[in-house]
């Protein structure tokens, strides 16, 4: 079985779509939570894994029109309904929970990236090294802080962490709000050299856990 | 500034929508998930799935698969059934 995402049990929804290898969605109910899941057979596990995710994506994009999700990784797979619904049950409480905090609200994602700068004939140094990474860290801070910021009004909260190509800033935002904050923050002017990019809405999947 | 949303996919990236399959949600880990084997093949698969998904993707090359992108291993801690 593939496991798709835990939900709580009300609304009633509609999910049309169809998951990997054209298998049903179907849903299980346990100790008060919903989980989708679908058959995924051994022939699935030969195909190539970007066409099987963005499947799991489009399914997990079709519940989450919907409601809050919890999503699994992909791919989550086990046994048996048994063993899914065995799982629900361990962490029911936290599920419900969670589902219950983010009920009305989603993951908007910022990322920032600004050109890591080259090092020059001279600056071989390793203390030039971490001078330069130490103020590309605190560059990218401060152009998190002010998007931040600038978008307070939409925020619930804010959780960031910097990555490779720079610094991924995530906001928890009133489902309803989304829209407006996605309007907001084209609108906030940018300094020189730097870009950004907003995605979203998303399942708020970095605010599973509470601070 | 760049703004997508995910039902523009045309202008969210592949990486993007992958990023968030991938490496966010619920992560199911130990003998719950191990205890799937029984089928090597199955096994082997997870092993590898709970260890390394995300980098071995993103070397993948297009239409790749994670079945042959992949060394096999020996299993390990399998349950018996």
């Amino acid at each position: 079985m593939l496991a798709y995402c835990i939900t709580e049990t009300e609304p009633d929804i509609q999910v049309a779509s169809v998951g990997l290898e054209g298998h049903a969605i179907r849903s299980l109910t346990e100790s008060g939570l919903r989980c989708f899941i679908s058959d995924y057979g051994k022939e699935a596990a030969g195909k190539p894994v970007r066409e099987s995710a963005l499947t799991f994506s489009r399914v997990l994009q079709d519940i989450f029109g919907q409601l809050a999700i919890i999503p699994f990784c992909f791919p989550t797979l086990l046994p048996s309904e048994a063993e899914i619904a065995g799982f629900v049950r361990e962490n029911a409480d936290e599920y419900r929970k969670t589902l219950s905090r983010l009920r009305d609200s989603v993951q908007m994602d910022v990322h920032i990236s600004l050109p890591e700068q080259k090092l020059e004939a001279g600056d071989e140094s390793g203390t030039d090294y971490l001078k330069k990474r130490l103020s590309r860290h605190q560059h990218l801070e401060r152009v998190a802080e002010e998007l931040r910021r600038a978008a307070q009004p939409w925020i619930q909260d804010w959780r960031q962490r910097e990555v490779a190509a720079g610094m991924r800033g995530h906001a928890l935002v009133a489902r309803g709000l989304a829209a407006s904050f996605l309007e907001k923050m084209a609108g906030i002017e940018i300094p020189a050299g730097f870009h950004v990019r907003v995605t979203g809405p998303w399942p708020a999947a970095e605010f599973l856990k509470e601070k | 500034m760049v703004i997508a949303t995910p039902d523009q996919q045309d202008e969210l990236t592949l990486l993007e929508l992958l990023d968030h399959v991938l490496t966010t949600g619920v992560v199911i880990r130990g003998s719950l998930v191990i205890s799937l084997a029984g089928v090597d093949l199955v096994y082997l698969g997870l092993d590898v799935i709970l260890t390394s998904v995300e980098t071995a993707l993103r070397q993948l090359p297009a239409g790749g698969t994670l079945a042959g992108a992949l060394p096999a291993r020996a299993p390990r801690n399998r349950k018996s059934g």
